[in-house]
């Protein structure tokens, strides 16, 4: 992979093309996990991947997964302006409830498709802030700081989305027993 | 971070979902379109500095062009030339002595060309009058105190005029 990435600081198109392929599938979901929208979360993924190309001189490769970390970091950012600018997130403060646990031994059952789907099921602000701390494994700190919220509004949107996602799972038990 | 067990299950779950590679729908035409993009990026960054270079240069020239053409071809200083104030040395070269109010309100350098060959004109005038009227003064006064005193009370010389002075003794006394 170093080879790789010297290769597209020189700008070598077969490198390019190479990490190209490695990445475009997993960065694609990325998008779709934040946007619902096909043709916008293809759009983003090409954004990010050509501010990946036209920035790569100032990436220190560390390993395999430095590449695919920055990678994330820069399609997070290019999905979050997006849904900044479309202005489909608005965080608002609500109530801090308890701490909302969810039950493990459901998400055991489940395949990674079934979860993204449940995942899609919830609304915007609640989703990105889903996405952020429990897939990304952001803090509570630097979501507040990229989406310009309190700390407090980013751990009440968190709890929000894990009752909503409860709730969803025992409609859909409820459902299968009857 | 996240003691979550429910957490963690999801995160693994949809990471690994994510990192599994595979041929994605359309990839060749999505490559082929970034690559078209990365194709046209080195060019915009460079290509406006290039041409705002020449854009600029040939502003510069045409501007320097008309700024200098009238200039040689009347021999007329341009309007956008910043001109001393020549008509403040004229009436000095002149020998005159300048006023020191009109020096200060007519020696600046921001009037129009207009404005300053008409103050020159001005002056010229005023040092010539000045000069006349020092010329004619000077041709008044003669340089011998004596004789000027004596041409300016010389009594005009008129025949019988001491016969008829005679007739009265006063004013010959005073005489």
């Amino acid at each position: 992979m170093d080879d790789i990435i010297a290769a597209c600081k020189t700008g070598d198109k077969s490198a390019q093309k190479q990490l190209f392929a490695t990445y475009a599938k997993g960065m694609l979901l990325l998008c779709r996990r934040y946007v619902k929208d096909a043709h916008s979360a293809e759009e983003l993924m090409m954004n990010g991947f050509y501010k990946f190309f036209s920035t790569i001189e100032r990436f220190r490769y560390a390993g395999k997964d430095s590449v695919g970390a920055w990678m994330k970091r820069i399609m997070v950012n290019e999905c979050l302006m997006f849904l900044r600018e479309s202005k489909s997130i608005r965080l608002m403060s609500e109530e801090q409830a308890a701490e909302h646990v969810l039950d493990e031994t459901v998400f055991t059952s489940m395949s990674a498709q079934e979860i993204v789907q449940l995942i899609n099921q919830l609304p915007d602000g609640y989703r990105t802030v889903f996405n952020l701390f429990v897939i990304e494994g952001y803090s509570h700190k630097e979501i507040a700081a990229l989406l310009r919220v309190s700390e407090g509004t980013s751990k009440s949107q968190l709890n929000k989305a894990k009752q909503t996602l409860q709730k969803v799972l025992e409609q859909k038990r409820l459902g299968y027993e009857r | 971070m996240n003691d979550n067990r429910a957490e963690e299950t999801i995160r693994r779950k949809v990471r690994e979902h994510e990192s599994t590679g595979g041929l994605l729908e359309g990839q060749a035409a999505l490559w082929a379109a970034l690559d078209e993009r990365l194709e046209q990026k080195p060019v915009p960054s460079r290509r406006p500095f290039f041409i705002s270079l020449a854009a600029a240069s040939v502003v510069f020239l045409l501007v320097l062009g008309f700024y200098l053409y009238p200039a040689r071809k009347t021999g007329r200083v341009p309007e956008t030339a910043t001109i001393k104030p020549e008509a403040g040395r004229l009436p000095a070269e002149l020998g005159v002595q300048q006023e020191s109010g009109v020096q200060q309100e007519e020696s600046t350098t921001t009037a129009s060309p207009a404005a300053q060959q008409r103050i020159a004109v001005r002056r010229l005038k005023k040092a010539k009058i000045a000069t006349q009227e020092q010329k004619e003064s000077e041709r008044e006064k003669p340089d011998d105190p004596a004789a000027a005193y004596a041409g300016l009370y010389a009594m005009p010389q008129i025949a019988g005029a001491e016969e008829q002075l005679d007739q009265y003794p006063l004013c010959s006394q005073i005489l």
